[in-house]
């Protein structure tokens, strides 16, 4: 089983899972053991760089107001993959609905919120080994 | 840009604006030196009128106008800057994130938008306006709101009462007039007392109701209605016996929400029984209605449908409901604080669930009996249109109730053309997702639901979406047995996997679903399978079969009445017939086809039929009209906003490459600008080779832009608002009613197309001078005021 804390990197194939079997929306929020995870991803194509930096301040805002309502929600780490225009973002929070609001409030109506697991990738990485190569 | 869009819209007050001249200046001031004002205060303090009234003062400043957006009845903070983009007329289109879809729009352009209750939604507006602010530079916003927004740079206007005289202050009646409570009341009394005025000896007990109100101007307002029946004095008397009662509230609300929930409570206690039922039920409504659905809704019990017209005439005049001030079938609306009191009432008698499946009933029998495809649909579109806060407030109701849920699906569906052409993709998207959720897995409207969204995905350009949900809609529609929705599935299918480059599997779908719609006799179903599979074909460079195919349906779309589809049946046959070496036969194809996207009023269909017609004229050396025509599909895909297909995007180049280098650079620019911008009308007239914009259809489908003429008597009253008269100081001029004044200037603000007093003083201003009686009269309202509208 994957470690839940702390939150690490997680830009390796490794290190993003599936979805919680065990289905979503069941806990509290008052139930500070069941924080989970909760991936988004964002397609940002065609935004222009001003844009951009507006839908990560939009979405550090929304969180921020959503906690200030007394949600327990967290914006983990944005990973952005400018090829692609596409930005994953991951956050921690007691359910998906929290997940949601907060993507409501910064004007992504249509984001899809999916329940992952995290884990740390050990020293046999990918890229420690490249590090190693001559 | 060369769209038709007003610079600007606010909506039509009838009555007039008093006092607030401290306010104006502040918020003036504010605007000067911010970006965001936020107006705040308690309900019904004024603060929506003064914003209006600050915005239009503000007007020169603004080249692109001032906009307002009503957000009281929106529920979801998602829907914010569509709500938003709808209020500025652009479509949502596209499923970009919709802040950056905005600002794009927005770029460049110097606008002035009133964000109007946010407090129900304030962190989503807050987020919004931050986004908004910071990506369209020339962007100004005043904002209302019962609290602070807490934005960066946010300056705060806090709306106080109006000022009253103090108990032991001025008598004399001009004393009292510079009071703003007072000159309020004398001026809504004169509306509906005509002849009033403010004397010796009624002055005490004007100032004294204007004191118990505590300056609250829609306490104040309602006050006055009261002097149809009763005398100031007596109404002083009872505001004074039953405040104490009215206004004991709970101590943790805010001293001007304890009179002013008084103020309704006595407002309301004055109402006859059938009265304050009507009060209770009319506040289901969202935004505005008219008639017809206040007698369906309404009239149930001891209410008749014609007791209930009696009853709307009777709030109006009570102030409790305001008639609109637009064109043509009248609509009432409530101010919000009088709806929330009415709905309170309503939910304590226990009444408001069968209000609300009644209030639904209504508008799912509408949105299924309109006229999707036929020629009346841009008159059905605008009464859609009208209704849209209605149509989601039902949706709402459907989705807060578990056995609701099918019934909100059925109406969501039926909505499905309004959602794709009229530019509520996100919203209608939105809605199916919520209602899918909640709906039963074996309900047998869900393979509807599932292909409807999966189609509105694919019209947002939103692929893995779209595949996902017609996957599943094929998978339920197969196991239910539901050949309809299979037929749809399948031919929405057959679109995405050919946008996914699988274009056999994409073709076996469509043709596959032809067929099934051919064998239900679903001649829409049949009409779609065949423009998709016109299209693919037509993208795949096979035009002979394209023409084929686009050929069935125009003539199935003929037999059958449906503009629509022959509109793009034609114009694919005429791009087919263009590339299988006809431009004549091809130019005659696409204005039969424009003339029907006029008629329909469909944008994205007008902008495809200008690109379609820049094309041939460039392929017959026409390089000039080719660019200007060129120039002119720009703005109108801008104007929706959307993109030509990337399918289409090599003609549109080579088209572009070809005439370019027949002329000089500078001429090229010249054609391009000039096309770009013009409106869509008169590109329109220019591409059928009509020589000024055509008289608008007789069956009254276009938008009505020119106003009509005025009479002498209105053609009096408006130079009168120009002098800066109230109605009753109208009425006293001409010795008419002050009603009369209020019906006049109704008439003039429909004719003219304009939504303010001062916006007819601006018309009155630009109009020649011919004195009839001592009166300035205005020779002809038409053409002069279609140059103010424009």
């Amino acid at each position: 089983m994957p470690a839940r804390q702390p939150i690490a990197i997680v830009n390796s194939r490794h290190a993003l899972n599936a979805c919680d079997p065990r289905g979503v929306g069941e806990e509290t929020v008052a139930d500070e053991t069941h924080r989970r995870l909760y991936l988004v991803e964002h397609d940002l194509r065609g935004l222009s760089p001003a844009q951009l930096a507006s839908v990560h301040r939009a979405l550090d805002e929304a969180v921020r107001r959503e906690a200030g309502r007394g949600s327990r929600i967290r914006y983990v780490q944005r990973i952005y993959a400018p090829d692609e225009r596409r930005c994953l973002c991951l956050f921690e929070a007691t359910s998906p609905q929290v997940v949601r609001a907060v993507n409501d409030m910064a004007q992504f109506p249509l984001a899809r919120v999916v329940a992952v697991l995290s884990s740390v990738p050990d020293g046999t990485s990918l890229m420690a080994d490249l590090e190693e190569t001559p | 840009m060369g769209s038709e869009r007003p610079t600007g819209r606010l909506r039509g007050e009838l009555t007039e604006f008093v006092g607030r001249r401290a306010e104006l200046a502040l918020v003036r001031q504010a605007l000067g030196t911010a970006r965001l004002v936020t107006l705040t205060g308690p309900g019904g303090i004024g603060k929506t009128r003064l914003a209006l009234q600050a915005a239009w003062g503000a007007r020169r400043a603004f080249g692109d106008g001032v906009w307002l957006a009503e957000l009281g009845s929106l529920r979801d903070s998602a829907l914010l800057v569509p709500e938003v983009a709808r209020s500025l007329g652009l479509s949502d289109q596209s499923a970009r994130w919709a802040v950056a879809a905005l600002s794009d729009c927005l770029a460049g352009r110097q606008l002035l938008l009133v964000l109007d209750q946010c407090e129900h939604l304030a962190d989503g507006c807050a987020v919004m306006a931050d986004a908004l602010l910071r990506t369209s530079p020339a962007l100004r916003i005043i904002a209302t709101s019962r609290h602070v927004l807490g934005v960066a740079g946010e300056v705060t206007v806090a709306v106080p009462p109006m000022t009253v005289p103090a108990e032991d202050g001025p008598t004399s009646p001009g004393e009292l007039l510079r009071f703003e409570a007072v000159r309020l009341f004398a001026d809504r009394a004169g509306a509906v007392l005509p002849g009033f005025t403010l004397d010796a000896g009624n002055g005490a007990a004007v100032a004294g109701v204007c004191r118990a109100l505590d300056g609250i101007p829609l306490a104040v307002e309602l006050a006055a209605v009261r002097l149809r029946s009763l005398s100031p004095g007596q109404i002083l008397a009872r505001l004074d016996s039953r405040f104490e009662l009215l206004s004991g509230g709970s101590p943790a609300d805010a001293p001007h929400h304890r009179t002013l929930h008084a103020a309704l409570a006595w407002s309301y206690g004055l109402l006859t029984e059938a009265e304050q039922a009507m009060w209770r039920r009319v506040s289901v409504f969202a935004g505005s209605f008219d008639l017809d659905a206040a007698e369906a809704v309404c009239a149930t019990g001891d209410i008749t449908a014609e007791l209930a017209v009696d009853l709307v005439d009777g709030l109006v005049a009570k102030s409790i409901l305001i008639r609109g001030a637009g064109d043509g079938k009248a609509r009432y609306r409530l101010l919000d604080t009088i709806g929330e009191f009415g709905l309170g009432k309503l939910r304590a008698e226990g009444s408001e669930r069968e209000l609300r499946a009644r209030h639904r009933d209504w508008y799912a029998a509408l949105a299924a009996e309109q006229e999707a495809f036929g020629p009346r649909r841009a008159e059905w579109i605008g009464r859609l249109d009208q209704e849209h806060e209605n149509l989601r407030a039902a949706l709402e109701f459907c989705l807060s109730e578990p056995r609701e849920v099918p019934a909100g699906v059925e109406l969501a569906c039926d909505l499905w053309r309004y959602w794709e052409t009229h530019g509520h993709l996100t919203e209608g998207r939105r809605t199916l997702a919520a209602l899918l959720e909640k709906l039963d897995k074996a309900a047998d409207v869900r393979p509807r639901a599932l292909w409807v969204a999966g189609f509105l995905a694919l019209v947002q350009g939103d692929l893995p979406a779209a595949r996902a949900l017609l996957e599943a809609a094929l998978e339920a529609a197969s196991s239910a047995g539901d050949v309809r929705s299979i037929a749809y599935a399948s031919s929405q299918l057959g679109y995405v996997l050919y946008y996914l480059g699988e274009l056999d599997q994409g073709h076996v779908m469509a043709e596959n679903a032809l067929r099934l719609h051919h064998q239900s006799a679903d001649q829409i179903g049949e009409a779609l399978a065949l423009t998709q599979i016109g299209f693919i074909h037509l993208c795949s460079g096979e035009s002979q079969v394209a023409a084929a195919r686009f050929g069935e349906c125009a003539r199935l779309a003929e037999r059958t009445g449906n503009v629509w589809y022959q509109g793009y049946a034609r114009w694919g046959l005429a791009v087919a017939t263009w590339l299988l070496g006809d431009p004549d036969g091809a130019a005659a194809l696409v204005c039969d086809s424009l003339r029907s996207m006029r008629v329909i009023d469909d944008p994205v269909g007008v902008a495809e039929c200008l690109n379609a017609l820049a094309w041939i004229a460039a392929a017959r050396k026409q390089a000039v009209l080719a660019l200007t025509l060129m120039g002119a599909a720009d703005a109108a895909w801008a104007a929706v906003p959307a993109v030509l297909q990337p399918a289409l995007r090599g003609y549109h180049d080579a088209a572009l490459g070809a005439a370019s280098e027949a002329l000089p650079d500078s001429e090229c620019q010249a054609a391009l600008a000039k096309g770009t911008a013009m409106s869509r009308a008169d590109a329109i007239a220019l591409a059928l080779g009509e020589s000024s914009r055509p008289a608008p259809p007789s069956d009254g489908t276009q938008a009505a832009g020119r106003p009509g003429r005025l009479t002498r008597r209105e053609q009096d009253v408006a130079v009168l608002v120009a002098r800066g008269l109230s109605n009753s100081q109208i009425a006293a001029e001409l010795v008419i009613s002050a009603r009369t004044v209020e019906t006049h200037v109704q008439h003039i603000m429909d004719k003219l197309g304009v939504s303010t007093r001062a916006q007819i003083a601006a018309w009155s201003a630009g109009q020649p001078l011919k004195i009839r009686g001592g009166i300035r009269e205005f020779p002809d309202a038409g053409p002069a005021a279609d140059r103010h509208c424009q």
